[in-house]
């Protein structure tokens, strides 16, 4: 059970990490986008995704639980 | 397995997400079974397999966890509670006093360009490394509460509102860090340098859990005040000396000593002494009960004028004092259906809330930004225009504004605080409520079913008629009578004593006393044969009974009652009809139920003649009578498989199948314990008319419930578009973080202070 906060954590980051890369590449293509803009950009979906990931996690987690327990 | 129930005290919890949390987690230790918090009272039951873990585990686990202090609540302390609150009081006005001493100065520095403020805002206060200098021990001190719940509920994979405020607050401070160190990066630079909106948030935030503090111990004060009335010391004669000795070593059997204006310090009975008891904290009777030898006292209540020297029956837990307490902790911890609703909602509402938040960043970034912005845009309710703002920042500003208005806190607050509320509104005048779901269901009863014996009626014959149909006058009759039963332990012979000592006959001796089982009894007084009981004495008495005398009595069983002829010498003298008699104000409860459009009926074990008698006295028409213990949950079935919604009201062992069976079991406090347990709501006095208080209360509380989870969902439903900026695109204006900060702090404000209003609700007894 220990793990279990440590892997979604990882989980979560990596996921945060690809989200935050597809943003980047996507501003990149945009017209008109300043480097600082597009970094700004990237930190803020960075952490968003991370919470959005882990909460999922947690979600998931969850149902496991309570389908073991039934 | 042996699961065990154990009620525990929390410390720590600055909103309703982390009742949930802590829930969520307790259900991932090991042998933990279920949980339940709630976050108004502070108070959680956690039931687990006591051969897989203990209390202790489960304290220690979610305390290293999470972080809060939680105690058992059989250790609780009222000083040392009562002592942190008001530190948790001090320490949030501490915060709110200081955040605004801040926060002034740093909004002052920021738009010192604007309106008047140049003429008295000194320029070192706009500069952006003073903000800096002045936002930092903000967030660091007041602040610091958010970030680190964020960072206890993150390593466990929890995220609740202080994730939304840290994320919100932090990426504003971080953003004003990088302007004033990095001004040509481009994230607007010192012009715009977020100081102000990081410390406005604070400040709000911090100002909103100030007030949800102090209106939280405004809805758990009932048990507070209910605890407070708990005596420490008691003077108990123990090898017949008096002594002052801790209520804690008090033991059943004691006698104790009560002086006029002291208060009883455990249930008991009376053996010595006559006064008047104040027992309205218990019983919310206004008027002072005259108590005398052999009558019941409870613990808490006042002794006013009398020396009473009364004996111990019930003691620590199991007084009616301590049986209330428990009760209410109960109530609050049970949680109805609608409340599953919020839960869920609020459990998933921070996920939900990210998303939208990376949803509005996304929109505003790719799209909204080119699409809509325009230099020269407005904050609501502010004059401060937006200028060169570019494009991440603006939509990082809104994404932002998002997680700050979507603060859940009002929905969880709702329901647990309504029931809190309502429930401690109802034990104040001696209505037990056990929980939420029990005032649901409580709001829905369309159908009264009411026991006759002990609910209806007193349960105890007394004497309603005698008649003279011989040479003796009533009052000889009753004289007669009494003397003759005095040593009757028949509870019709009681009834009968009862009357002539109420009207202070004096009884003569009895020389010879027979009691003929079935029949009545045979005496002899002053050389006088004395009979009193049924046809049967008299026809084996020869005793003959004349036309006149038979339709009497045939009139008098008609009405219910039983009828016991004395003769005297062998000729019939008089008649004495005894009969349970209603209780005062059942006549009034029950016109007043039908009144209010309720079906009411009359369940009883008694014969049909004796039911449909006091039926008609008290207005039933439908009436259920000859009703085996055993068949009253039946009756009460059927009625439910009818479609109806019942309310069983009942005192006797008897009657708690049928208190379990139906949708709201109604226990009268005057029954047995066994009834009470079965109820879900008890009426401490023996008033009937609580029943109606009883649904109006809970009507009134659902009524509560429902309201406070509209305005909670409507703040969220306005806010979050605004936030988000559907106005934009026409008006060009925003909601800036502080203000969405403002209307978060107030939604879980206004719902409190909604459900507090439950307070002023004043029970009618018509």
């Amino acid at each position: 059970m220990k793990n279990a906060p440590k892997k979604f954590f990882i989980i979560s980051l990596t996921l945060a990490a690809v989200f935050s890369f597809l943003f980047i590449f996507a501003a990149e293509n945009k017209e008109g986008v300043e480097k600082f803009d597009i970094y700004l950009g990237a930190v803020w979906v960075f952490i968003l995704s991370f919470i959005i990931a882990l909460s999922l996690a947690h979600l998931f987690k969850k149902g496991e639980q309570d389908k073991k327990k039934f | 397995m042996a699961v065990k129930e154990q009620q525990i005290s929390i410390k720590g919890m600055h909103c309703a997400s982390c009742a949930t949390n802590i829930e969520n987690f307790s259900k991932t230790l090991q042998g933990v079974k279920s949980m339940v918090v709630n976050y108004t009272t502070q108070k959680g039951v956690v039931s687990f397999d006591e051969n897989i873990t203990s209390a202790g585990i489960i304290i220690k686990g979610i305390t290293n966890a999470l972080g809060y202090k939680i105690t058992l609540a059989s250790e609780r302390d009222l000083d040392e509670e009562s002592r942190s609150y008001q530190k948790e009081i001090g320490q949030q006005r501490n915060y709110t006093i200081f955040s605004w001493l801040l926060a002034v100065p740093i909004m002052f520095g920021t738009f010192r360009e604007f309106w008047i403020l140049s003429s008295f805002v000194p320029a070192f206060l706009a500069n952006s490394y003073v903000l800096w200098l002045l936002t930092t021990p903000l967030m660091l001190w007041p602040g610091r509460q958010f970030f680190v719940g964020t960072y206890r509920g993150l390593k466990h994979g929890f995220t609740d509102m202080n994730l939304l405020v840290a994320t919100g607050t932090g990426a504003a401070y971080l953003l004003g860090v990088v302007n004033t160190v990095f001004p040509n990066l481009g994230f607007g630079g010192s012009e715009v340098a977020f100081f102000e909106t990081a410390a406005l948030l604070i400040a709000f935030l911090v100002f909103g859990r100030y007030l949800e503090v102090l209106t939280r111990g405004k809805a758990s004060e009932a048990i507070k005040k209910l605890m407070g009335l708990k005596v420490k010391t008691a003077r108990v004669i123990r090898d017949g000396v008096e002594q002052e000795i801790s209520i804690d070593e008090i033991k059943v059997g004691d006698l104790i000593v009560v002086k006029p204006g002291e208060k009883f310090p455990v249930d008991g009975i009376i053996r010595k002494g006559y006064s008047a008891v104040d027992e309205s904290m218990i019983t919310g009777e206004s008027i002072p009960v005259e108590k005398k030898e052999k009558d019941t006292v409870i613990g808490a209540t006042i002794n006013l004028t009398g020396l009473i020297q009364f004996e111990a029956t019930k003691i620590g837990k199991d007084t009616m004092l301590s049986q209330i307490i428990k009760f209410i902790e109960d109530a609050q911890l049970a949680k109805p259906k609608i409340q599953k609703l919020a839960d869920k909602v609020s459990g998933n509402f921070i996920l939900i809330v990210h998303i939208l938040a990376l949803l509005v960043f996304l929109f505003w970034f790719f799209v909204g930004y080119d699409l809509f912005f325009v230099s020269g845009a407005k904050f609501l309710l502010s004059s401060i225009t937006l200028s060169a703002v570019p494009v991440s920042v603006f939509a990082v500003l809104l994404s932002i504004t998002v997680l700050i208005i979507s603060c859940p806190c009002a929905v969880g607050l709702a329901t647990p605080s309504a029931i809190a509320a309502g429930t401690a509104k109802g034990a104040q005048y001696g209505i037990l409520i056990k929980g939420g779901d029990a005032l649901e269901r409580a709001s829905k009863v369309d159908t009264v079913v009411l026991d006759k014996t002990g609910t209806l009626t007193k349960g105890k014959p007394a004497v309603t008629e005698i008649m003279d149909v011989g040479s003796l006058d009533v009052i000889q009759i009753l004289q007669i009578a009494a003397s003759a039963e005095k040593g009757s332990e028949h509870p019709l012979g009681g009834a009968i004593v009862k009357a002539a000592l109420e009207k202070n006959l004096v009884l003569s001796p009895i020389d010879h006393f027979q009691a003929i089982p079935g029949h009545g009894i045979e005496a002899v007084i002053d050389g006088k044969k004395i009979y009193l009981g049924n046809r049967q004495l008299m026809k084996v008495k020869n005793a003959i009974l004349s036309n006149l005398v038979e339709e009497k009595m045939q009139k008098l069983e008609e009405d219910g009652k039983t009828v016991m002829i004395l003769a005297v010498n062998g000729i019939i003298e008089g008649l004495v009809a005894v009969a349970d008699t209603l209780k005062e104000n059942s006549l009034a409860a029950v016109s007043a139920l039908q009144k209010m459009g309720f079906k009411v009926l009359m369940l009883t074990g008694d014969n049909w003649r004796t039911a449909e008698a006091i039926a008609k006295q008290i207005g039933i028409q439908d009436v259920l009578a000859g009703v085996l213990p055993e068949n009253k949950a039946l009756e009460v079935k059927k009625l439910q498989q009818q479609g109806r919604t019942v309310a069983m009201v009942g005192d006797g062992i008897n009657d708690a199948p049928a208190l379990t069976q139906a949708d709201v079991g109604i226990a009268i406090g005057s029954g047995s314990d066994i009834a009470k347990e079965a109820g879900q709501i008890v009426l401490v006095k023996e008033d009937l008319r609580d029943i109606i208080n009883a649904f109006n209360l809970s009507k009134k509380t659902m009524r509560k419930i429902k309201e406070n989870l509209f305005w909670a969902f409507i703040y969220n439903a306005f806010g979050v578009p605004l936030a988000a900026g559907v106005l934009f695109p026409w008006f060009k204006v925003l909601v800036s973080p502080e203000l969405a900060a403002l209307f978060m702090a107030f939604s879980s404000v206004s719902v409190t202070l909604n459900t507090l209003l439950l307070k002023r609700y004043k029970f009618k007894y018509l």
